[in-house]
């Protein structure tokens, strides 16, 4: 008797551990669009609308820069970002989105199922390829709004003509915020349907003639293409700033020598959290989250690259990367001359010498950063910037110099404007002029001698 | 048949003012006068240009004969440099039937005048090139043409009704 009581409680153990494995678990970390979530529909190549959609929202596209279609589509509540500063830094915020959904573990697989007269509850679904949403879905939020449902769909998202999706539980809320469908390739949503949720796609979205999405098009790479559509994004729509951190750059650092740097941001409402959202900072040196302080001694020398990121309370971010070099101990700090250079002129022959001093004789000239006017080339050995320049604009780049014992020194924001015009100063008089002076000047002198009788 | 006595100084000028003027060109397009004198000339021109230019706005250098600032470059050329039209005052002035010492203070005074007022053309056409590129060959090829011959012709009138010899029967 006691045996069989306690085989069931292994069994009960056994029952339970299995169904925990089988029920989603919505224990995953939230998802944030970051400044993405400002956008309505957002296109890597081309935004395009054909009829009378109506768009609540921002609408985007980066790197392309082609929005089409507006009018007759109409974008209340937000504005067109075509390829500029805003819609890059969304894009950067969806990568890091459609990345934090693709990490994020499945509870169930649905692969090969119609998404079509299921019910599910909150958690992380998985299709290996392609997704199908034939007649109603039915998310069941079990009394919680806020809940998240995360789809992870391998390639396409198809959905059928007049399918849609049912809330159930929800607290009557329409527009769950934490519905997310990661798109392997494509998503297409059918003629005259219904759909929910923020889809973040690798390549490109279509919303057929009529189709609604209370939720983003978000698409990475592909076009955004909308054709009498709703689309209408859940949760608050927050147009975030562009926030900016500086400084530009940050000074280099000596092993075991203390560095004490402070990043900040603006452009956003503070206060802003700071991050390294990409690269490592030299061993030894932290960074504080809520101040920006950069501290600590270096302990190994070397080149360091990394990004902070500055996020405000709206999740709104800013980055910017940087370049630490931790110069080995007995490194002396080299600088570098001049940090303005005259400006130069398309076609006139330009030459400046970049010179060091502080290490040891000689130096090894490079161009670190950025680019040098096209035209021009940095000689390493003497330091001469020369060439005569093949295109206009404002150059700004970093010179790096190496002294004899390998220790470098950086001076950078260095910046050469090219002008435009050559212009000729065409001359004082042209023949017409010369010649016009010539006999005036003769008719001026007859008229004064006649004048007096000469 | 002599020539009429009134006519003959008026031929006289005339004549001075042609050979004057083949005379200074011709000296002026030997290629030893161009490297040494109206080359570096012209360099001074660019550099007094600039100079006269940075007084109202800044970032404005020379390389050479290159006027240059971030926005406009304008290279001032042979011909650009003031010296034709002041050759010309110069050969009108030196033609004039006037004693040697006027001639000498009309040719200095022509001479600073016009390279003065060059210098202001070139100024203001590079402020223009930067600014209001639209105007820039209309004040270039129109106005300040006129303007120089303007002034060329008033220095000279003015100094010739100073300085001109006057014949005894004038004063009786």
């Amino acid at each position: 008797m006691k045996r069989l009581n306690m085989n069931r409680t292994y069994i009960g153990l056994i029952a339970i551990v299995g169904l925990a494995g089988l029920v989603p678990s919505s224990a995953f970390a939230q998802i944030s669009l970051g400044t993405a979530q400002g956008f309505a529909a957002l296109g890597g190549s081309t935004v395009t609308n054909t009829g009378t959609s109506a768009i609540t929202g921002n609408v985007g596209v980066s790197p392309g820069s082609s929005v089409t279609g507006f009018p007759p589509g109409v974008v209340t509540g937000g504005s067109i970002h075509a390829n500029d500063a805003v819609a890059g830094q969304a894009q950067t915020d969806l990568t890091t989105a459609y990345n934090a959904v693709a990490a994020s573990p499945c509870n169930v697989d649905l692969s090969g199922q119609d998404l079509g007269g299921l019910t599910l509850t909150p958690g992380v679904y998985c299709y290996s390829t392609s997704a199908f949403l034939t007649g109603t879905l039915r998310l069941d939020f079990q009394g919680n709004p806020n809940a998240s449902f995360l789809f992870k769909i391998g390639s396409t998202l198809t959905t059928a003509s007049a399918s849609g999706i049912v809330l159930l539980n929800n607290g009557g809320s329409n527009c769950p915020q934490n519905l997310f469908w990661q798109v392997g390739s494509s998503a297409t949503l059918g003629t005259g349907s219904t759909f929910n949720g923020n889809i973040l796609a690798l390549s490109s979205i279509t919303l057929t003639t009529g189709a609604g999405l209370s939720g983003r098009a978000l698409a990475r790479n592909g076009a955004v293409t909308l054709d009498t559509n709703s689309v209408s994004p859940c949760g608050p729509i927050i147009i975030c700033p562009t926030i900016t951190v500086n400084p530009p750059s940050l000074p280099n650092g000596v092993v075991g020598t203390p560095y004490n740097q402070i990043v900040t941001a603006t452009g956003g409402a503070g206060p802003f959290t700071f991050s390294i959202s990409a690269g490592n900072l030299p061993n030894g040196l932290l960074l504080n989250g809520a101040t920006g302080a950069i501290t600590g001694s270096p302990l190994a020398p070397g080149m360091f690259n990394f990004t902070v990121t500055a996020t405000d309370p709206s999740g709104c971010t800013g980055s910017r990367a940087y370049q630490i070099i931790i110069a080995a101990i007995g490194c002396p700090a080299i600088s570098l001359s001049p940090a303005v250079l005259p400006p130069g002129s398309i076609g006139v022959f330009y030459s400046q010498t970049m010179t060091a001093s502080g290490g040891v004789a000689p130096y090894t000239f490079t161009v670190f950063a950025g680019a040098l006017p096209t035209g021009l080339s940095l000689n390493s050995i003497t330091g001469v910037i020369s060439g005569s320049p093949q295109g206009s604009g404002l150059f700004s780049f970093t010179i790096q110099a190496t002294d004899a014992n390998g220790c470098p020194g950086r001076i950078s924001g260095v910046s050469i404007g090219i002008a435009a015009i050559a212009a000729a100063g065409g001359p004082t008089l042209n023949i017409a002029g010369l010649t016009i002076l010539t006999v005036l000047l003769a008719v001026a002198g007859l008229f004064v001698m006649k004048r007096f009788s000469i | 048949m002599k020539t009429p006595r009134p006519l003959r100084p008026r031929i006289v000028f005339v004549t001075k003012f042609g050979v004057a003027l083949i005379g200074f060109y011709a000296v002026v397009a030997l290629n030893p006068v161009n490297d040494h004198v109206i080359v570096p000339f012209t360099v001074l021109v660019a550099r007094c240009s600039s100079a006269l230019l940075r007084v109202v706005e800044g970032g404005v250098g020379t390389v050479g004969t290159v006027m240059r600032s971030p926005r406009f470059a304008l290279d001032v050329r042979n011909g650009c440099n003031g010296v034709e039209a002041a050759i010309l005052l110069a050969a009108a002035i030196l033609a004039f039937p006037a004693s040697l010492r006027s001639r000498l203070i009309g040719l200095g005074i022509a001479s600073v005048a016009i390279e003065l007022l060059n210098l202001v053309r070139l100024s203001s056409l590079f402020w223009l090139g930067e600014h209001h590129r639209r105007i820039f060959d209309f004040f270039h090829v129109a106005v300040w043409q006129s303007l120089i011959i303007l002034a060329a012709i008033s220095i000279f009138i003015l100094w010739s009704w100073k300085f001109a010899e006057k014949p005894l029967v004038e004063s009786r």
